[in-house]
């Protein structure tokens, strides 16, 4: 792998690796550059909290709101439609 | 080849709390996304005999969910930010990166939700392009497959993950900003 990375390439590799999509020489690639730069690091765990937040945001709505559908007006509206 | 009313009926009972959840972070609101699920239904059962089976029925109907959200949303003309600064959202993440305190995952204040961090993250995502924010949705949130996804938005897989990367960095900033200002470092 080339030693120096464009901001563009690092982060596509960080979401590479995030979505479990990365293997061989690319992942110890990008596994040594996290382990050895903070500021790749720092990306790595503030992008993978950011969606774990969401996560934790959707299990509230999920744990707390249970939507119906309206059958017997949607059959009405098709009826009178 | 037409298929019985009671599978989609079915599909539409499995799928239901899913496709609300979409709709409540398209429209930001829960009222909304009752309207667009009971909305998706009804227009899911009109166009039955339309549908061709070249996808799940369940992509299907996100595909029907998403659409009516984009519809509405046109209507109330809600402002994101422009494509384009998701387009340059590398560089300017570089900066951010650099600094001292970057990494905030560990920080209390994310720790746990509380109403001042659920506003934060509902206002972030309301801030994306609509189909950075669907992508998103669907991805990571729900955790619909890239192809899935794909064919219910009808664009690429490439171009799924190309939207997803930026969505993610550009909500970690707006994150990453808010605690800065709680910190008081900015």
């Amino acid at each position: 792998m080339k030693n120096e990375c464009s901001c563009d390439e690092l982060l596509e590799m960080i979401n590479d690796l995030i979505d479990g999509e990365l293997e061989g020489e690319k992942l110890n690639y990008v596994q040594s550059l996290i382990e050895a730069n903070p500021q790749c690091r720092a990306m790595f765990h503030t992008v993978s909290k950011t969606i774990s937040l969401y996560k934790m945001r959707r299990q509230e709505i999920e744990n707390s709101i249970h939507p119906s559908i309206n059958w017997e007006n949607l059959e009405s509206k098709i009826r009178h439609s | 080849m037409t298929q019985s009313p009671e599978k989609l009926k079915l599909t539409l009972e499995k799928e239901k709390e899913k496709m609300f959840r979409i709709a409540w972070k398209m429209c930001g609101n829960q009222y909304e996304a009752e309207e667009v699920l009971q909305e998706t239904a009804l227009k899911a059962l009109k166009n039955w005999n339309q549908f061709r089976g070249d996808s799940q029925i369940s992509t299907w109907l996100y595909r029907i969910a998403s659409n009516t959200c984009l519809s509405k949303k046109r209507k109330k003309s809600v402002v994101s930010v422009d494509p384009f600064i998701l387009e340059e959202i590398a560089h300017e993440t570089e900066s951010l990166m650099s600094s001292a305190d970057a990494d905030w995952s560990k920080d209390p204040l994310t720790k746990t939700l509380n109403d001042e961090l659920r506003v934060i993250l509902d206002n972030a995502i309301l801030k994306l392009p609509d189909s950075y924010r669907l992508v998103f949705i669907m991805r990571d949130i729900e955790g619909l497959s890239g192809e899935d996804t794909a064919k219910a938005l009808n664009l690429s897989v490439t171009n799924i993950k190309v939207r997803l990367h930026r969505a993610r960095v550009f909500l970690r900033n707006e994150l990453h900003e808010y605690i800065r200002t709680e910190r008081g470092l900015s």
